[in-house]
């Protein structure tokens, strides 16, 4: 969550009570005065267009430039279904939002899974595309000329005429729930897996989220809400043109998010107001006016994701460091946890747990892991060494599914898992941490810890979206599960913290805790003594046997030798992609071969 | 065979802009979102200056130029700042917008074409084929072609592939990286440029023509797989000859509607590109 959930907007309370209430006094001020009702009525209706932009750009750091199309098809959509089938404005309201979301799911869905410059380039594709459709397909759009015939919407003998206080109120409505909404969201589960998607796609995949789905969710809830700008905007100006969905629109929204300050609840608010101060002076800048807006994004750009509503944030943290309270596990939730996690569920212990047969991993012309058998006992403690490139990561990453063997198979629990996604085993209960840490910075440990219970999450997508009462009941008792973890790896006094202020040995140590949160019966560490001073090993060490008195199967792999040897109840060892030892730690170091490995074959040889 | 000479000469004017393209996204990682822009501005340059072979050159060289400016002023300072390729790739939207503004106020916002550098035409198995087209589509495919030659054939091509990979070991190794930059951001501006002239050779240009022309070229890069220069080039040609197809037997009001189409098709079934025979799936 953003600094702003911590700080300025902490109680919900608050929100709940003070965004109706400057809502009200803004239609209390505007409403009197016809220029002050069409601004604060264009301004409403940019705030539900930039808030959908910052759900999918600031939360989920997805750069999406298609949110100006998605806009525009809202509107026509509307507009059509009310002119050429007579659907009342309550029905084509949500029909704008379908039109948009089904054109957003189109989009996104093959290419949830690229990188995000691929995103980039479909998205400006789709926005150009789209003005060249609104701007030809006469029958539908109107043409370049557009649309003039827009009813106003009414109820009963009441109409809600564009530029008239009752549409301001009723703008300021939508505003309410979609301000509601991103505030829920910025919220819950899904909010963190926002974040996570934008600062560290890894911690998803460490967690079993599919990241593709977080990322098409968000995309399309994000052009249903542009939809429904869109047809707020069609009936407040009653016209509609293609220049409205143009480029340079689309710029002056990247703007406002970004100055707002993308990625903050309050940030679309105060976008809003800028922009409207930049059109102010724009309208006497005449033809200057796109130069600055393109060198602002330049430069905006160049700066990174810091706007206003950013450097209120930290200003207000400095002044007064607040802290959020969080419900405090309860000893009962506790030890409820430790029964969990000592019995993995279908486990049979007469049969291994893991076992990889004749596995092979091939990159073009490199064997990385070449024909590998090796059985895993439920309850045991592995330690894997070798050395650099001898295939120990790569093999980890075709048990995990972030490889896919070139031969072999991989089975858990008596199944072979070999067609599943890298998410999907985690759910059976493999967790796994990475070489390199991957902790969300933005989010505190406990927070990340909190991640990896999302596949246990009760409430759907949805349901987090609107953070209902199931969502904030999962939402308690993770932290508090989560807390408890943390509390176990002796990191209690830290959870609240943000990662990014961490110590590296504090944060390898909250992966774990996050892996976890999985309920693993295995648990693969890649490394997790790397870069650690003396003390943080012992604390390592300690908890890798905390861990083996929980009765979880754990495969380490380290270069210390002699740590691993310390921890292991067994030992493996690989060299150029071959196992070449697999044994109890002394017996292992006294194999010719390992010797060799490390020290060399003369050293072998002499010993 | 008209449809064909359509495709030919469509394709010879888009190659340079999508080929410069992906010049600079192996150097920096960074779409080149200005390129259309910069290939309006470089057509209005010549044009101005009367479009012959001084008009001509001076285009070419205000294209490298601009791509230098670009490098100096929208990516180092975000690549400094440690801002992600993305970012900077929105950065260079930017830059777009102040140059066609800046277009707009130095040469007016109407629509330009120019006389043709030769008159007269031969008869091609039964088609009309001007000299003016037959040149265009020469010079396209010339500069193409040694554009591809330099970056894929020679050192200055393998160095800027070594700091492309991994440019603090390039630098280790006593390369001047940002020299290399320059130099990729040089081309990459000098090939929309080349664009932009020919584009107002054969047919003429407007402002609203650059977001159309970059979104043609990104579309054929992409689709043919922009990592690589030769896929990027038959990716040109995949994308103007359905253009020509689609002109021809279905729409000539929707243009790029099914380019489009054609982009996200291309992308659910070979993210890495038609053209580029990886296994390793770069995108990913």
């Amino acid at each position: 969550m953003s600094f702003l959930s911590k700080t300025l907007l902490r109680p919900d309370l608050a929100v709940h009570v003070a965004i109706p209430a400057a809502l009200l006094a803004l239609y209390a001020f505007a409403s009197g005065d016809s220029y002050m009702t069409y601004l604060a009525t264009a301004g409403a209706i940019s705030y539900v267009l930039t808030a959908s932009f910052n759900l999918v750009f600031g939360y989920a750091g997805i750069f999406s430039l298609a949110s100006i199309a998605f806009y525009g098809i809202g509107a026509y959509a509307s507009v059509y279904a009310e002119n050429q089938w007579g659907m009342p404005f309550w029905l084509s309201f949500p029909f704008a939002m379908l039109v948009a979301s089904v054109f957003a799911a189109i989009l996104i869905f093959p290419t949830s899974h690229l990188r995000d410059i691929f995103i980039a380039i479909v998205t400006l594709g789709f926005a150009v595309t789209a003005i060249e459709v609104f701007a030809q397909w006469d029958e539908v759009t109107g043409g370049a000329g557009g649309i003039y015939l827009i009813d106003p919407p009414s109820i009963g003998s009441h109409t809600f005429l564009g530029g008239d206080p009752s549409y301001l109120l009723f703008s300021l409505f939508v505003v309410w729930a979609v301000g509601e909404l991103t505030w829920r969201i910025s919220r819950s589960g899904f909010g963190r897996k926002l974040i996570a998607l934008r600062e560290t796609p890894r911690a998803l995949a460490a967690s079993g989220v599919n990241d593709a789905k977080i990322r098409f969710a968000v995309f399309v809830l994000s052009g249903a809400l542009a939809g429904l700008a869109g047809a707020l905007y069609a009936h407040f100006q009653l016209i509609i043109s293609p220049e409205a969905f143009s480029i340079s629109r689309l710029i002056e929204l990247l703007l406002a998010t970004v100055i707002g300050g993308a990625g903050t609840f309050l940030g679309p608010f105060l976008g809003v107001l800028v922009l409207i101060l930049i059109d102010e002076v724009g309208a006497r800048m005449g033809d200057l006016e796109p130069i600055v807006y393109g060198v602002a994004v330049i430069v905006l750009m160049s700066v990174g994701r810091h706007g206003v509503a950013n450097l209120l944030a930290r200003a207000w943290q400095q002044w007064s460091p607040v802290r959020p309270t969080v419900s405090s596990a309860t000893s009962a939730t506790v030890s409820k946890l430790d029964e969990e996690v000592l019995t993995p569920e279908g486990l049979d212990s007469s049969r291994p747990l893991l076992v990889v047969e004749d596995v092979t991993v091939q990159f073009g012309g490199v064997r990385a892991v070449s024909g590998v058998t090796l059985a895993l006992q439920a309850g045991e403690v592995v330690g894997m060494v070798g050395p650099n490139g001898a295939g120990k990561t790569s093999l980890f990453n075709s048990i995990t599914g972030e490889v896919t063997p070139t031969s072999g198979d991989v089975l858990f629990a008596g199944r072979s898992i070999l067609n599943d996604a890298p998410h999907q085993r985690r759910k059976r209960g493999i967790g796994r941490t990475f070489q390199l840490p991957s902790l969300v910075p933005d989010l505190t440990l406990v927070e990340n810890v909190m991640l990896g219970g999302e596949i246990r999450a009760r409430a759907g997508l949805l349901r987090q979206s609107l953070f209902s009462r199931v969502a904030r009941a999962d939402d308690r008792s993770r932290r508090a599960e989560a807390l408890a973890l943390l509390d176990e790896l002796g990191l209690g006094d830290r959870a609240r913290g943000r990662a990014s202020d961490q110590p590296y040995g504090v944060q390898r140590l909250t992966e774990i805790a996050r892996s976890l949160m999985l309920s693993p019966a295995l648990l693969m560490l890649d490394e997790p003594g790397a870069g650690l001073t003396e003390d943080e090993r012992g604390h390592l060490a300690g908890v890798i046997e905390h861990l083996r008195r929980r009765h979880l199967t754990v495969i380490v792999i380290d270069h210390n030798v002699s740590f691993v040897a310390s921890i292991s109840d067994r030992m493996v060892v690989m060299d150029s992609g071959e196992l070449i030892a697999d044994g109890a730690p002394k017996d292992v170091l006294q194999v010719e071969r390992v010797v060799g490995a490390y020290l060399g074959s003369e050293a072998a040889a002499h010993g | 065979m008209t449809l064909l000479l359509n495709a030919i000469s469509e394709a010879a004017v888009l190659a340079p802009l999508a080929v410069g393209l992906s010049v600079i996204y192996r150097m920096s990682g960074v779409i080149n979102f200005a390129a259309g822009a910069v290939a309006i501005t470089a057509a209005y340059t010549s044009v101005e200056l009367g479009n012959g072979p001084v008009g001509v050159i001076v285009a070419l060289l205000v294209g490298a130029l601009l791509g230098v400016l670009m490098y100096a002023t929208t990516i180092l300072p975000g690549k400094l700042l440690g801002a992600p390729h993305v970012a900077m790739t929105l950065a260079t939207f930017g830059f777009a917008v102040v140059l066609e503004a800046v277009g707009h106020r130095v040469f007016g916002g109407v629509s330009t074409a120019a006389d043709p550098w030769l008159q007269g035409s031969v008869e091609v198995l039964g088609t009309t084929l001007t000299y003016q087209r037959l040149v265009v589509i020469s010079i396209g495919v010339v500069i193409s072609v040694v554009v591809i030659l330099l970056f894929d054939r020679t050192m200055i091509g393998r160095t800027m592939e070594a700091c492309a990979a991994n440019e603090p070991l390039a630098r280790l190794y006593g390369t001047s990286a940002g020299r290399y930059h320059l130099l990729a951001w040089a081309i990459g501006g000098f090939c929309s440029a080349a664009t932009g002239v020919l584009q107002v050779a054969i047919a003429g240009v407007s402002v609203a023509l650059s977001m159309h022309l970059l979104l043609l070229a990104l579309v054929a890069a992409v689709v043919g797989g922009i990592r690589g220069l030769r896929s990027t080039a038959l990716g040109v040609l995949l994308v103007a000859a359905l253009g020509a197809l689609v002109a021809r037997y279905l729409t000539t009001e929707f243009i790029l509607t099914p380019i489009f189409v054609l982009l996200l098709v291309a992308l659910y079934l070979r993210p890495q590109g038609v053209f580029i025979s990886s296994t390793t799936s770069e995108r990913v």
